[in-house]
């Protein structure tokens, strides 16, 4: 079965970040999100069900956002939410899995 | 006795059987759970969407899709709400959903003061033209709602 690899998220914030300035993070991470739905084509049988279900996000040891994933969202999910950089500490996200596996990926926020 | 009971177990078949089909010809909307889970989530529509009062304005997600997707399995989506993000005023959640998908539900975003803006942006699947509705919970307002038109050429559910 061609199935994709799950791997470290990527995380992606401007370069240069003003202190008080609201920014812009990107998160992606290669995973097939299948919705236990679908079916393959050739062997007629239902493809098992391997989804994120949460992510959560951590600025300077503070859980600021929780999300709740739902199969509803492409294959190789790009997420992208807002920080408010009011001081240069580690950005931290953790994504959880359907089959228990925990992703976790940290950038650090720089203020100027 | 036999031939008895055969004959009245298949009248009963046969009338329950036509009960049946009767029944679900006269009320198939109330199998369908797509107008059930609409009415169980939804919020504040704007009055008039194009004249919002200052308060619909600051509360309603404006929900940014594109006119047409040619591949229903990657439609990028922005939500965002123009609202403030202060200590004891702020927007708790977005909730983006389409009726019209397998999975209605594109996700339940919580946000908090530390955000600085309650913005998400993402791609979702979409199985066919629809109504793409948003959610946002306001912690002293309540639930407002925006929604956004899209074509799909190719469903991908």
């Amino acid at each position: 079965m061609a199935m994709v690899e799950t791997q470290k998220p990527k995380m992606r914030i401007p370069s240069d970040i003003k202190k008080g300035s609201i920014v812009e993070v990107k998160v992606k991470i290669e995973h097939p999100m299948e919705s236990g739905l679908r079916k393959d084509r050739e062997t007629k049988k239902t493809i098992p069900k391997h989804t994120l279900e949460k992510m959560y996000i951590y600025y300077g040891g503070e859980q600021i956002s929780d999300f709740d994933i739902s199969p509803g969202l492409s294959e190789n999910p790009l997420i992208g939410f807002k920080v408010k950089a009011v001081k240069s500490a580690p950005l931290k996200v953790v994504l959880t899995c359907s089959e228990g596996n925990k992703f976790e990926e940290t950038v650090d926020i720089k203020v100027s | 006795m036999n031939i008895i009971k055969d004959s009245l177990s298949r009248r009963a078949f046969l009338k329950t059987a036509a009960l049946i089909g009767l029944i679900s010809s006269i009320i198939p909307d109330m199998l369908i759970p797509k107008r059930v889970l609409a009415d169980a989530e939804s919020g504040k529509k704007a009055a008039d969407p194009k004249k919002l009062t200052p308060e619909e304005a600051m509360h309603i997600p404006k929900v940014d899709l594109p006119i047409i997707a040619e591949d229903g399995s990657l439609v990028p989506i922005i939500v965002s709400v123009n609202h403030p993000m202060e200590p004891d005023h702020y927007i708790k959640s977005i909730y983006i959903l389409d009726d019209l998908s397998a999975i209605p539900s594109k996700g339940l975003y919580r946000f908090t003061p530390a955000n600085g803006e309650a913005y998400i942006s993402t791609r979702i699947k979409l199985a066919e033209t629809t109504t793409v509705r948003a959610i946002a919970e306001c912690n002293k307002h309540g639930k407002c709602e925006g929604s956004s038109d899209i074509k799909v050429t190719v469903g991908g559910c």
